[in-house]
């Protein structure tokens, strides 16, 4: 039971992190129906940037908390100015020819990473506080998964249902995802709400960058790694459906974990072989809705 | 003012010469070709050359032969897939292993083994991807070669794990220390699949997924069984990019995961891009340019390749959605606005899409020249101040003159790529610099050698105006 138990936590603790960021690319294309490659970059930006705020600039590993409130923000306008300095004049284009241009922006900003912070690794302590393990069913958990991690995934969760369900915002961005002939029609400046939820998936993705950064590695790379993790999130839980991400994540998350403890050598294998899956019988989706043409 | 508009006389399309009465003469170009780049070996040999030179060609003839069969999905069909590296890692996979595992497995069969492989599998993949569409096809195709991939770096008692599978028997007769049988090797059999490939996209099967690719509910209503064209073409893209993975297997007798990897399927699809993917031999001029780019610049500045990729693509994807070899060819036929609200609108992306190539090509000799000269980069960089202040007021200038549709500027800015052209080359910029510069080159005459554009010019300048009356 407590091994179960054990899996079961270590597969929501990957959830989450998948989740923020699977988060921000899911709710891009939802309203833009533009599939973000350059997703994980912004992830990337995010991590390298608290790397620089923690190291060069405050020396101080409490100022994780400082950038936990920054660097998404930096992040989100980083996307809005890509936003506005590109994406802006494919909408029209084939959404191919979107998801290649994002490539593009892949590949000049991986570049961008290693001119400026190098090719090594790089790695941030935990806030202070958070540096130990907490004992559960006699198992140690790194304290900042429990603590920080959960939290932060699940507060954001809940923060974007609030923001999409009872905001007025956040219906005029669900109206997007519907039709977005319409609420152009109907007196919405499109282009600045385009630019707004671009803004907020970097956003996210700076959160996941900044949240994933203590616990691993930062390395120019880590957003190829990331993105395609991401796209299967997506695709699993529904490409545009932000309870299908929940649900994608959290599959990701578990099948990682247990197939960890079952079949050691193909885990891997096994969730490309569900997104394959899901593709054939469902394409939409677990919790997609139909799927549109022109996507 | 209220002349109107459609004194315009101009074509509503532009003419593409068909194919098929050019066929049988394309036929001696293949032969020619052959025979020609057959004696590339002994030239490099006899000229001093490097060595490298002759791998390199070799390596682009495969990724050539590549990038063809993937362009008969993209381009033919369009079907864009981001999984075709998994055929590389089948047909590699296959040669390889009937050679290793079994001794004295026949040379000849190893190889015709990689393309029926191919095809097997891209029939068993391709009957679950061609019933999905754009985005959710290109996902289904990239999570299969993620399945290929894992699968071969896993699979440590049958395919070597990420070790790789090694030491492959081969032919002595194809590694010779100067390369040039191998070269011949993969001449010959490339040369012989983009011919066979030439003969389908040409035959009427081909102008049935040209078809399909243009409006698939179209091609459907005439009778045409449009998914199982589709399956059909992911055959035969299946079957030839995997020769393409055996031949890559040759030259270092080992095969590694990585020739599996989603990263390859996206270096295909970048080369098809860059040489045009609506062409035939467009993704073969792609591989050419991006090869040599890349020994060019990993040569001296590895730091920066990714990021000149990067920007190569933004640019075709912005200026040269035709890619390099496609500008001849008509644009946006599917237009229903008129011929003056075309030029219109020609001229208005004109003026835009000036200024990504504008500044592209400024920040790229830039940066060249600090990477060579790092000592001097202040001066460099205020040198590039004021080569960017000075160009903005001059092509401002020249693009609001070029609005007035006299013929003049229009000559004008002809000539004018050439002006960048000889600053890099009196730069020292190195050659994939000097691409950036040729790509604005033909942006600038994709869009001033239309033919809507060339009437416009040839208009007297009254009636010009009255088409572009905001232009100015």
């Amino acid at each position: 039971m407590s091994d179960f138990f054990v899996q079961f936590l270590n597969g929501v603790t990957i959830a989450m992190t998948i989740y923020l960021i699977a988060s921000g690319l899911s709710l891009v294309f939802g309203v833009l129906g533009v599939l973000n490659f350059a997703h994980g970059s912004l992830y990337m930006y995010g991590s390298f940037l608290l790397f620089t705020l923690m190291r060069s600039v405050f020396h101080s590993p409490s100022s994780f908390w400082i950038g936990l409130l920054v660097v998404p923000l930096l992040v989100a306008i980083l996307g809005a100015a890509l936003e506005m300095g590109f994406l802006r004049f494919v909408y029209k284009a084939d959404p191919l020819y979107q998801l290649l241009l994002t490539y593009g922006l892949v590949l000049i900003m991986s570049d961008v990473v290693k001119l400026i912070w190098g090719a090594e690794n790089q790695s941030v302590s935990r806030p202070p506080g958070f540096n130990g393990s907490v004992a559960i069913f006699g198992q140690l958990f790194p304290s900042y998964s429990i603590f920080i991690l959960l939290p932060c995934g699940i507060v954001t969760m809940i923060g974007l249902y609030v923001f999409l369900n009872r905001t007025r915002l956040g219906r005029i961005i669900r109206a997007a995802t519907q039709d977005r002939e319409m609420i152009g029609a109907l007196g919405i400046n499109v282009r600045l709400l385009y630019t707004g939820v671009f803004a907020l998936g970097a956003w996210l993705g700076g959160l996941g960058g900044v949240i994933a950064a203590p616990m691993g590695a930062i390395y120019p790379g880590m957003d190829l790694d990331i993105i395609i993790d991401a796209f299967i999130v997506v695709v699993i839980g529904g490409l545009g459906s932000l309870a299908g991400t929940v649900l994608g994540a959290l599959i990701f998350g578990l099948l990682r974990s247990f197939g960890i403890l079952f079949v050691p050598q193909f885990e891997t294998l096994f969730i490309f072989i569900l997104m394959a899956i899901v593709l054939v019988v469902r394409p939409q989706g677990l919790l997609g809705k139909h799927v549109t043409s022109g996507h | 003012m209220n002349t109107p508009p459609t004194t315009l006389t101009v074509p509503r399309q532009v003419t593409v010469p068909t194919r098929t009465a050019r066929g049988d003469r394309t036929t001696w170009i293949f032969v020619a070709a052959l025979v020609l780049l057959f004696w590339v070996p002994e030239a490099i040999l006899y000229m001093g050359w490097a060595r490298f030179w002759i791998t390199l060609l070799a390596e682009v003839f495969i990724w050539g032969l590549f990038a063809v069969a993937f362009n008969l999905l993209m381009g033919y069909t369009g079907m864009i897939s981001f999984g075709q590296a998994a055929y590389l890692g089948i047909g590699g996979y296959t040669t390889g292993l009937l050679l290793k595992k079994i001794s004295g497995f026949p040379f000849a069969l190893g190889l015709i083994a990689a393309p029926v492989s191919g095809a097997l599998a891209a029939l068993i993949i391709g009957y679950f991807c061609i019933r999905l569409t754009h985005t959710y096809f290109a996902m289904l195709t990239l999570a299969f070669s993620m399945i290929v991939y894992y699968t071969a770096f896993k699979w440590y008692d049958f395919t070597g794990g990420d070790n790789g599978l090694i030491g492959i028997p081969v032919p002595a007769w194809v590694q010779d220390p100067t390369f040039a049988n191998y070269y011949k090797f993969v001449l010959v059999v490339t040369l012989v699949g983009v011919y066979l490939l030439w003969r389908i996209v040409n035959s009427p099967f081909g102008k049935t997924l040209t078809a399909i690719r243009e409006n698939p509910d179209r091609a459907g209503f005439v009778g045409i069984n449009v998914k199982r064209y589709q399956l059909y073409a992911f055959i035969v893209a299946g079957a030839f990019s995997a020769l393409a993975g055996a031949l890559f297997m040759i030259n270092e007798r080992s095969v590694y995961p990585e020739l599996a990897f989603w990263t390859r399927s996206t270096q295909v699809l970048l080369m098809s891009i860059l040489g045009g993917v609506y062409t035939f031999f467009g993704p073969i001029v792609g591989a050419f340019m991006l090869q040599l780019m890349d020994a060019d610049i990993t040569k001296d500045y590895p730091q920066i390749w990714q990021l000149f990729l990067g920007s190569m693509l933004v640019l075709i994807l912005y200026g040269l959605p035709g890619g390099i070899m496609g500008f001849i060819q008509a644009r946006d036929t599917a237009s229903t606005d008129d011929a003056a609200t075309r030029v219109r609108k020609a001229m208005g992306e004109f003026s835009r899409k000036f200024w990504y190539f504008f500044a592209a090509a400024l920040f790229f000799t830039a940066f060249f020249h600090i990477l060579q000269a790092p000592d001097t980069w202040k001066t460099t960089v205020l040198l590039t101040a004021a080569q960017a202040v000075v160009g903005v007021v001059l092509c401002t200038w020249m693009l609001r003159q070029l609005n007035t549709f006299t013929q003049l500027w229009r000559v004008v800015f002809l000539v004018f790529p050439l002006l960048p052209l000889a600053l890099h080359i009196a730069l020292h910029t190195p050659l994939s610099g000097l691409m950036i510069v040729v790509l604005w080159a033909v942006f600038i005459y994709n869009y001033l050698w239309q033919a809507e554009i060339r009437e416009a010019f040839g208009q007297p300048q009254h009636v010009a105006l009255d088409i572009a009356p905001e232009a100015q």
